[in-house]
């Protein structure tokens, strides 16, 4: 006999459990205990431990910490935090190695990083831990955002499936037993058919999980025998064959009816025995639950029952309705899921193309000014050595200004943005017409206001002057200006599109440095293309002005949906609107480049003369929207896929 | 009796037509998001998780602006499209001035007209008139517009109506025609003598 004595902390023999569901020491199922530093709302911390990831604990603050203690003394090797929404970089983990009340004893803080990229958070310890407690410290916010963790758990690795402090691989290698030996062996072979003999062994204490018999039976009729080996299960013996080589206690089939058969009515159930002999009586059970007992098999070897299945004679109208409306229900929100999940999908994989093409047209934009630029030198050469020179002049006027005019609108704007910034935060203690207040005043009285006007009047001046020295030449400088002007527009969108969209295709075309104005360049562009409209005495045409409405309104919806996604979090419903709200605003995006598509495939030249800003402008802001919009929409849609 | 010597065929109005009422759909549809996001805001907030009340409020509101803007801007921008047509009496501009903002389509008759000042010109190719009406109503009128629905050839075509019609109203026998309140009638051949057929 081999005695195994061990030391379990979680004393409990079972079986090994099933690979991947290692044991979570951590829930409160297992008898931990969670609190921490603070709760925002009803998000407490038993929700970090409750084994479900749609709840989740709330930090009162910016930052916080979580900790659970376990149900005792405890072996692990690996801690899981999974946060929801926001990810948090710099994170710790505490155990507590000493059984007293705090985690600050030396060598107690077991794991930290500054460069956490993931919600899903593995702490992998250096070495496997006897501890009563752990505590996870979230140590640098993220934006003004709670942390929220779904779940907080903790592993011995390699699995520990049941939790009792052996690993699976080392249950799964090593057989405990406790042996007790029967009483009143040997006997004789009973009776056929007539007697049974039953044996007792000494009673085990504990709960044990498997039964090993082990007998001699000297007979040459083996196959007429059988033996069953009967346990107390705390309510009742249940009785287990362990030796049947005649198949005399093989279970009962069904002959009637046929497996996957649809019947109604009245049913008589045919349960065939094989070997009858023993069978005294047959259960029926339907869903586990026993329904009938017969001892009078209806033939030598078939017991039966008449079940009733369920008829509607007894049902009321109401009943009818509440089954009707229901089981309606039960499918139409089946459909409704899968029809999300589809459409999500679809849109997902949609917009992934429409985001190229939004590149292709950024592209094809950023070609365009460079064609435009080729036009400009071929014709500068064909008109002559004077014209040449002067506009060689006029530009390197311009890039003589643009150069620290930029640098001037650019710390302009950082200001700016630092003043929004400023009220923004401070939004919460302001009134509405307070704000709207300060939103001006920090809008058109500050540098940044007064650079975007200086910019509009050194065009306005360049453009007048150029006309005055130019005399009979009045168009073609007007010309040269829009194409420089052009140009410039074309690569701050070019620049915009580039950094929106996260690639380096096209960044290669902008000068060095480029990125830097972007933000700054874009709103100039605006400015001046305000000013174009405003100025020129020719209105813009139908199919432009629609175009660049549309594109417009596409944008604002989508500074709308950009808000709303700083304020919700992660939720179904929240994502169903912002989805819904970037569909709209790529429809506008859309249809606004389908009027400018439209009007350049009929008459690109007519357009382009006698709108040489405000087209390529025009082409520029709807390609920045499409591709923002669907950009906007592939996320958002990415994300809803994902939650459902 | 009226002859008409440029029509832009009615399936394209009525296809523009189309797509902006659909916009109009889309207007709809922003104002039941904004009015779903606020009513799951104030009853159900916890359905939407909402971290930045006062954020959300201002989104919110920034929505029910930009569904305005928009129905206002489309339902405009709807009603001005019109049906294309010149003939020797009257004609019809692709896009409805603002003043005029009917759902039926809107004709000129050429009594009509009190004036038609170029808005700009290059190498002879006017695009472009202001045109003034005896009521007091004054509009642009750009050829260029045409391009959303026949390509250039027939853009510099109409343009070359338009400059009949220019000559024609401005001629001083028909001035006093119109102001006697008669019609002025274009004969079919000037168009086609300067516009082709």
């Amino acid at each position: 006999m081999v005695i195994v004595v061990f030391q379990a902390l979680q004393a409990r023999a079972h079986p090994p459990g099933v690979p991947g569901s290692e044991y979570n020491y951590a829930l409160a199922s297992h008898g931990g205990v969670a609190s921490a530093s603070g709760s925002y709302q009803t998000n407490v911390p038993g929700r970090a431990i409750d084994g479900s990831t749609s709840t989740y604990w709330q930090s009162s603050s910016t930052t916080g910490w979580l900790s659970v203690a376990f149900s005792g003394w405890v072996s692990i090797k690996e801690v899981h935090a999974h946060f929801l929404s926001k990810v948090y970089g710099s994170l710790s983990v505490y155990l507590n190695l000493d059984d007293d009340t705090d985690f600050t004893d030396p060598g107690e803080r077991v794991w930290t990083t500054t460069a956490n990229t993931g919600l899903d958070v593995v702490a992998n310890l250096p070495t496997s831990y006897s501890t009563i407690a752990m505590k996870l410290t979230i140590d640098a916010p993220n934006g003004n955002n709670k942390p929220k963790v779904a779940e907080f758990e903790a592993y011995l690795i390699p699995p520990d499936s049941d939790g009792d402090g052996l690993t699976d691989g080392e249950e799964a290698r090593t057989v405990y037993f406790y042996e007790s030996a029967a009483v009143g062996l040997p006997q004789a072979v009973p009776d056929l058919g007539s007697n049974n003999t039953t044996l007792t062994v000494n009673r085990l204490a504990g709960v044990p999980f498997r039964g090993l018999a082990d007998f001699t039976v000297d007979s040459p009729l083996k196959d007429q025998l059988s033996a069953t080996l009967s346990y107390w299960d705390g309510t009742g013996w249940v009785e287990a064959p362990v030796w049947d080589p005649g198949g005399w206690l093989t279970r009962p089939t069904i002959l009637v009816p046929l497996a996957g058969a649809h019947v109604g009515g009245s049913v008589t159930i045919t349960a065939s025995i094989a070997s009858p002999t023993l069978v005294t009586l047959v259960d029926f059970y339907v869903d586990g639950i026993l329904k009938n007992t017969t001892s009078a098999p209806t033939s030598g070897t078939n017991y039966t029952w008449d079940i009733p299945t369920q008829t509607r004679n007894g049902w009321s109208a109401w009943d009818y309705l509440w089954y009707g409306v229901t089981a309606f229900f039960d499918q139409v929100l089946s459909w409704v899921h899968s029809a999300i999940v589809f459409v999500a999908t679809l849109v997902e994989a949609f917009v992934q193309a429409i985001v190229q093409f939004g590149s292709w047209v950024a592209q094809a934009v950023s070609t365009a000014a460079a064609v435009v630029a080729s036009a400009v030198q071929a014709a500068a050469k064909v008109l002559g050595q004077v014209v040449d020179a002067l506009a060689n002049a006029i530009m390197s006027v311009i890039h003589a200004a643009l150069d620290p005019l930029i640098n001037l609108v650019v710390s302009a704007y950082n200001a700016w943005a630092e003043g929004v910034a400023q009220l923004i935060l401070s939004m919460r203690s302001l009134s509405v017409d307070d704000f709207v207040r300060g939103l001006i005043q920090v809008t058109f009285y500050s540098a940044f206001a007064l650079a975007i006007f200086a910019v509009i009047v050194a065009f306005s001046v360049a453009e007048k002057i150029t006309n005055a020295m130019t005399l009979g030449m009045a168009n073609l400088a007007g010309f040269v200006i829009g194409a420089v002007a052009g140009l410039i527009i074309g690569m701050l969108v070019v620049a915009a599109v580039n950094q929106w969209l996260g690639s380096d295709v096209i960044g290669d075309l902008l000068p060095k440095g480029f990125d830097d104005v972007t933000g700054a360049g874009f709103t100039v562009a605006q400015f001046l293309f305000a000013y174009e409209l405003a100025q020129r005495p020719l209105k813009p045409i139908r199919g432009i002005e629609t175009g660049l409405k549309d594109a417009i309104i596409g944008l604002m919806l989508l500074g709308a949906a950009s808000a709303i996604k700083l304020a919700l979090g992660d939720t179904v419903a929240g994502l169903v609107i912002l989805v819904t709200l970037d569909a709209f605003a790529l429809y506008k995006e859309l249809s606004g480049v389908n009027d400018v598509i439209s009007i350049t495939g009929k008459g690109a030249n007519l357009v382009r003369m006698w709108y040489p800003f405000l087209y390529p402008v025009t082409v520029a802001v709807n390609a920045i929207g499409v591709a923002t919009a669907a950009t906007d929409l592939a996320g958002d849609a990415g994300r809803l896929a994902s939650r459902l | 009796m009226i002859q008409a010597i440029f029509v832009v065929d009615p399936a394209k109005i009525a296809r523009r037509r189309s797509r902006r009422r659909t916009h109009l759909v889309v207007d709809g549809g922003i104002f039941v998001v904004a009015t779903l996001l606020a009513i799951l805001a104030l009853g159900w907030p916890a359905v939407l998780d909402v971290q930045n009340p006062t954020l959300l409020f201002f989104a919110i509101a920034a929505l029910f602006a930009i569904a305005a803007y928009a129905s206002w801007s489309d339902l405009r921008t709807l009603r001005s499209v019109n049906s294309v047509m010149v003939s020797t009496r009257a004609f019809s501009p692709p896009f409805k001035p603002k003043e005029r903002p009917t759902t039926a389509d809107w004709s000129v008759a050429y009594k009509e007209i009190a004036s038609m000042e170029p808005v700009a010109t290059k190498g002879g190719f006017i695009p472009a008139y202001d045109v003034t009406l005896r009521d007091g109503l004054s509009f642009q009128l750009n050829a260029l517009d045409l391009l959303l629905y026949v390509d250039e050839k027939e853009v510099r075509r109409y343009a070359k109506m338009l400059a009949v019609i220019r000559a024609e109203v401005g001629r001083p026998e028909n001035r006093e025609r119109a102001a006697r309140g008669e019609d002025v009638v274009i004969p079919k051949e000037r168009f086609e003598a300067v516009a082709g057929g």
